[in-house]
């Protein structure tokens, strides 16, 4: 795999660099440039060949997905089996399901994620409070539990003989204790929360960052220009923001066929009656290929996934810099 | 090119009709003259070879790996001519680990096909074919001998051997309800007197049950009185050819014709049990979420039965899981399904550099007595140490908990009967156990195995439909006059007759050529 | 200048803030009760705030003498010092360069790291690499290297902090004052950027200090490299599975009966926590660091 990689990248990607990066300068400007800017190669040298070492060189790898894998010919030299790798993931009426609820929820997380992630941030950065150390932590909390301990927490709220909700709110009310676990009209909420509980406190980081890295003179002239607090917000922040608000929504969109495997398959508790509900390409994947264990068919699937974000990206991409060429993120 | 004329001389004496004898092994089993002259190869050479051996335990690698592995090779170096290396991995990452190490090149030469799947181990390649060259006939005869000649075929596939079966209890024992014995004293049911001479099992009959079980809800009201569980499905009185549940015999005795689970009256009978159960108060409301087993639940006091398949030995294990005392009933049969044999055969690396080392340590594995007592017990006087009447047991201060090596695998293991016998275990549990074995209704299709690779597209999809709909059936959630058209129809769309014919297809292949009908 | 406005807004703020730091913290507090609860207690009555009983058993067992949860400890932070360290350096050093815009091939440099986000070889092949052609296998260096050293998510978010925060008019400066680029680099740009870097090392941090994917693949026989997110996700996944199989074989319940149960399983993930708990505080001053060093007069 080491001899075929660097050659073939090397032309795929200058190709493509050429072609998606337009005018070249004048070669003796270029050579010029190159030496003056030599330290600064040097030190993206190690960076660049992590990112060779860890994915560029696994990534021939992808063609098992096209594939029928067989040990003693090895990767390259087994036989080729079309996309007939690729029909499981489609050929299925729970296609369209495990599709239609990766996008959805991916969507609905993308757009509350950053609503609340970047409202947080506002209100964290302008707080004066003692406290805001301790909020700032608190929320970060939840991102650093796995998902099984989660799912340990959710049951315990959500378990229909001893859990909190059915005991100690329902009861007390009068209401019928719910089966969670097997009504699947809540999970789109219960999901959503959960993801967003999760998330906050990290996302909100990075929002909280820049927002601090922002000229505080652009807040004093403005608050001396008389301008109110959601006048500030409106007009400095949140313009200042959307770089980077843009280029969070851009590497989420080219994730957007992947989810978040712990929060679908062991918070639901992995429970049969939820999966039109729960069931992701992830998780339709990992059930349907355990006993299985064929590699190009999973290989197959994270093909699908990896292009259909890939070429997400690129057009919002391509969108992103008509309307604003800075935010674009190449 | 000296192993290769080896087996050339060897396979001509065996068509010669020669049977090549006089040479006796360390544990005393005769070893053909090929087998002997290939260790003294070996040993003289200087170059003794490494094998790696893989298999799974319960929580992977444990602390005294390399101490026993050190063990292992100073004995087989001398008998063997070559050195061991372990590689032991916890269940849960045994299948994607051994997936990645076979398909990834990786030296492992003798390893067991547990949750990596035998069927599909062989379709990848990554199977040795044992007769090449007559590769077990000649260092493996002890293999052979060990087993009758049925058992061993039933772990072929598509005619040819790539793996040998282990000495265990190949025979189920269904529907065995374990019931913790403090609540029938509760209810009063006297249970010492209905035991029949010298046997650990009440035979009895579901009526029975059912009575004492609505005796035990009223005695402990806040009690789970059942606990089912996942593989409470095979407990069923069925045949699951192919190791899945999409078309199974449902006479595996007498008939090789494929029916749907779901429709047969097995399936039905057990639902609306379980539905009566359930709408009874019997079962847990969290039973499907909570993924506490129903063993651990009965330790702790919350449940006070649960069903379990039963064999010789199976009140001493019950007792020690559930650290309490237990009364075993019997109520179904005793089924040898056709899968039971070659559920996890061991096999060889077919990429392995030494085929011939490899096939003398596996066959070691199952004649010599001292190999399998490291394999399985570990060393003695610091994993386990005599006792007065002939058993062993732990050594002072050592426990299951801090035990170095105690894997709770020997059934995984190629010969736990010529091994040592752990106290508690009467002497005689292997001859049991053998008998056990042979009593048991026999299913006709007994060695098929299926190669669903053609029909993986619906083998996906069934599964997500079983995963969805089956369990909330057969823990009595849903009611069966119901949830049981319902599953066929979604088991249907998702191709199960389809998937049913190809498996058809290949059963009648398969019974032609072993000539049965 | 405190207006009405200004301090309803701090009261609407603190109060959102509040409900909402508290209904992050109450789990953990039920996560950290359930450790210390009685494990029959726990199975019989589900999770509560007030247990039956109380009971230091998991944690006994956690770090009672045959178990490596201590090693298991001292390998986590030795990980993830190491990897922090190493991580921050190269992808810092990266984005530095990539920010340049008079850097000849930046747009193809840029893609070449964007593209690796979006394409991954697949498990098989990265196994494979790791495994045959580097030899990492059952290694420290498994650990430390294979998908967490650098992410070009963290490259990108490192590099928009560059060209938006670091005005290029103070690198100049610097130059003119006779620093190399790498000197302007580690003596300006980098000091200016302290809320990134503190960022970056923060998700760096926690990446592998929760990170077990790595363990449970490479790590088959050097039980002694286990840190304690593989420790505990390896006892869970092994508790997942046997359950599934409990029923089929008797032997999978006597396996499961020697592995610890649910109390022991809160206990590890609370132990498993508690040095970020104790650590991010301290990271928090640099956020704070931040605000007064972040301005540059236009």
């Amino acid at each position: 795999m080491v001899k075929k990689t660097i050659p073939s990248f090397f032309t795929l990607f200058y190709t493509i660099g050429i072609l998606y990066g337009g005018k070249t300068v004048s070669k003796k400007k270029t050579g010029k440039m190159i030496k003056k800017c030599l330290p600064l190669y040097f030190m993206a040298l190690p960076g660049i060949l992590y990112l060779i070492i860890n994915n560029y060189m696994p990534l021939p790898g992808l063609v098992l997905a096209f594939k029928k894998y067989n040990v003693r010919k090895g990767i390259f030299g087994s036989d080729w089996a079309g996309f007939s790798n690729f029909k499981y993931l489609f050929a299925t009426k729970d296609a369209f399901v495990i599709t239609r609820n990766t996008l959805l929820y991916n969507i609905a997380f993308i757009v509350i994620n950053v609503i609340m992630a970047v409202s947080v941030a506002i209100i964290l950065s302008e707080l004066t409070s003692k406290f805001k150390k301790f909020y700032q932590s608190a929320i970060l909390l939840p991102h650093l539990i796995s998902a099984v301990i989660i799912s340990y927490l959710v049951f315990a709220f959500l378990s229909t003989e001893n859990g909190f909700i059915n005991n100690s709110i329902l009861e007390p009310l009068g209401i019928e204790p719910i089966s969670w676990y097997t009504e699947k009209k809540y999970w789109p909420f219960i999901l959503v929360f959960v993801n967003a509980w999760k998330r906050i406190g990290y996302d909100c980081i990075i929002y909280l960052s820049t927002i601090l890295g922002f000229d505080k003179g652009y807040y004093e002239a403005a608050s001396i220009d008389g301008a109110t607090k959601w006048q500030q917000i409106t007009k400095i922040t949140l313009p200042m923001l959307r770089p980077t608000i843009i280029m969070m929504v851009l590497m989420s969109v080219g994730r957007i066929f992947y989810s978040d495997f712990g929060l679908f398959y062991q918070v639901p508790q992995n429970s049969g009656a939820l999966y039109s509900v729960t069931n992701t390409i992830d998780t339709y994947v990992y059930r349907g290929l355990l006993e299985l264990g064929d590699i190009s068919m999973s290989a197959a699937a994270g093909f699908y996934q990896s292009v259909v974000g890939f070429i997400l990206v690129l057009s919002a991409n391509l969108i992103v810099k008509k309307v604003d060429k800075e935010s674009a993120l190449f | 090119m000296k192993r290769k004329l080896l087996a050339v001389i060897m396979s001509c004496a065996v068509l010669a009709g020669v049977m090549p004898t006089g040479v006796f092994a360390a544990d005393g089993t005769a070893v053909s003259e090929e087998a002997a002259a290939a260790i003294e190869e070996r040993k003289e050479s200087g170059e003794i070879p490494t094998l790696v051996v893989a298999f799974m335990n319960w929580s992977g690698s444990p602390k005294g790996l390399e101490r026993v592995e050190e063990k292992m090779s100073e004995y087989t170096e001398e008998t063997l001519g070559v050195r061991v290396k372990l590689e032991i991995m916890d269940s849960a990452s045994y299948g994607q680990e051994m997936t990645l190490m076979l398909a990834s090149g990786e030296q492992v030469d003798v390893f067991n096909t547990v949750y990596v799947g035998y069927t599909s181990s062989v379709n990848k390649g990554y199977c040795l074919d044992f007769e090449e060259d007559d590769l077990i006939q000649t260092y493996g005869a002890g293999i052979l001998d060990t087993f009758p000649e049925d058992l061993i075929d039933a772990c072929r596939v598509d005619g040819i051997l790539y793996g040998a079966p282990q000495q265990r209890d190949m025979c189920v024992g269904l529907r065995g309800f374990v019931i913790g014995a403090e609540y029938l004293d509760g209810i009063g049911f006297d249970y010492a007197s209905m035991y029949e001479d010298g046997e650990e099992f009440i035979y009895t009959d579901m009526d029975t049950i059912e009575d004492i079980f609505a005796q035990l809800h009223e005695k402990y009201p806040d009690k789970t009185v059942y606990g089912p569980q996942a593989n409470d499905l095979s407990d069923i009185f069925y045949d699951n050819v192919g190791l899945d549940n999409y078309g199974v015999l449902t006479d595996p005795e007498n008939s090789l014709e494929l029916e749907s689970l779901w429709t047969s009256d097995a399936f039905r009978e057990h639902c609306e049990r379980m539905y009566k159960w359930n709408q009874a108060g019997y079962i847990s409301k969290d039973a499907l979420t909570d993924d506490t087993i129903p063993s651990a639940q009965l330790k702790a006091g919350t449940t006070m039965a649960y069903m379990s398949i039963v064999r010789p030995g199976s009140a001493v294990a019950e007792k020690a899981t559930t650290g309490r005392d237990v009364v075993i009933f019997k109520t179904g049969e005793d089924l040898m399904r056709s899968s039971s044999v070659s559920k996890y055969p061991w096999s060889i690396n077919s990429m392995t550099e030494e085929p011939v080392a490899s096939m003398q340590l596996l066959n070691a594995l199952y004649t010599d007595p001292t190999l399998s007592n490291l394999i399985c017990w570990g060393e003695e006087g610091v994993d386990y140490v005599r006792t007065e009447d002939g058993h062993i047991t732990f050594p002072e201060g050592v426990d299951a908990n801090n035990a170095e090596y105690y894997n709770g695998v020997n059934w995984l293991l190629p010969n736990q009967f010529i091994a040592d016998i752990w106290e508690g275990d009467s002497f005689d549990v292997w001859e049991r156990t053998e008998a056990f074995n042979n009593s048991g209704i026999r299913s006709k299709a007994l060695g098929f195995t299926f190669d669903n690779s053609p029909v993986a597209n619906e083998y996906t999809a069934l599964t997500n439909v079983f995963n969805e709909y089956v369990y909330q059936l057969t823990y009595g959630f849903v009611d069966p006059a119901e949830g049981i058209p319902e599953l066929e129809e979604k088991m249907e769309a998702a191709g199960q007759s389809v998937y049913m014919q190809a498996k058809q297809e290949a059963l009648d292949a398969w019974a032609e050529t072993a000539g049965i009908e | 200048m405190k207006t009405k406005e200004d301090r309803k807004f701090q009261i609407l703020g603190n109060v959102i803030m509040m409900i909402m730091a508290l209904m992050a913290v109450i789990p953990m507090v039920l996560l950290v009760i359930s450790s210390l609860t009685d494990n029959d207690i726990l199975i019989r009555n589900g999770y509560s705030f007030i247990p039956e009983k109380w009971s230091l058993d998991a944690y006994s067992y956690i770090f009672s003498a045959s178990n490596s949860a201590i090693h298991a400890y001292g390998i986590s932070i030795a990980l993830t010092v190491t990897g922090t360290i190493l991580a921050l350096t190269i992808t810092t050093m990266l984005a530095y360069a990539l920010s340049k815009p008079y850097l000849p091939g930046k747009k193809i440099l840029t893609f070449l790291v964007v593209f690796s986000m979006l394409f991954n070889g697949g498990l098989v092949p990265t196994y494979m690499n790791y495994t045959n052609t580097f030899g990492l296998k059952n290694s420290f260096l498994a650990l430390l290297i294979p998908n967490l050293m650098m992410n070009a998510f963290n490259v990108l978010l490192m590099k928009s902090y560059f060209v938006t925060s670091v005005p290029e008019e103070i690198l100049e400066a610097a130059k003119i004052d006779g620093a190399t680029e790498f000197q302007t680099f580690y003596k300006v740009a980098l000091p200016l950027s302290k809320p990134i870097v503190a960022t970056i090392g923060l998700f760096v941090g926690i990446a592998y200090w929760n990170d077990w994917q790595n363990g449970y693949i490479y790590l088959t026989r050097r039980t002694d490299l286990y840190s304690i997110q593989n420790l505990l996700n390896r006892m869970i996944q092994n508790i997942q599975f046997l359950t599934q199989s409990a029923g089929s074989s008797p032997e999978a319940n006597i396996g499961l009966s020697m592995i610890p149960t649910v109390s022991v399983r809160m206990a590890m993930a609370v132990v498993g926590i508690l040095p970020i708990i104790i650590i991010y505080p301290f990271i928090q001053n640099s956020f704070v660091k931040g605000i007064t060093l972040g301005g540059v007069k236009g």
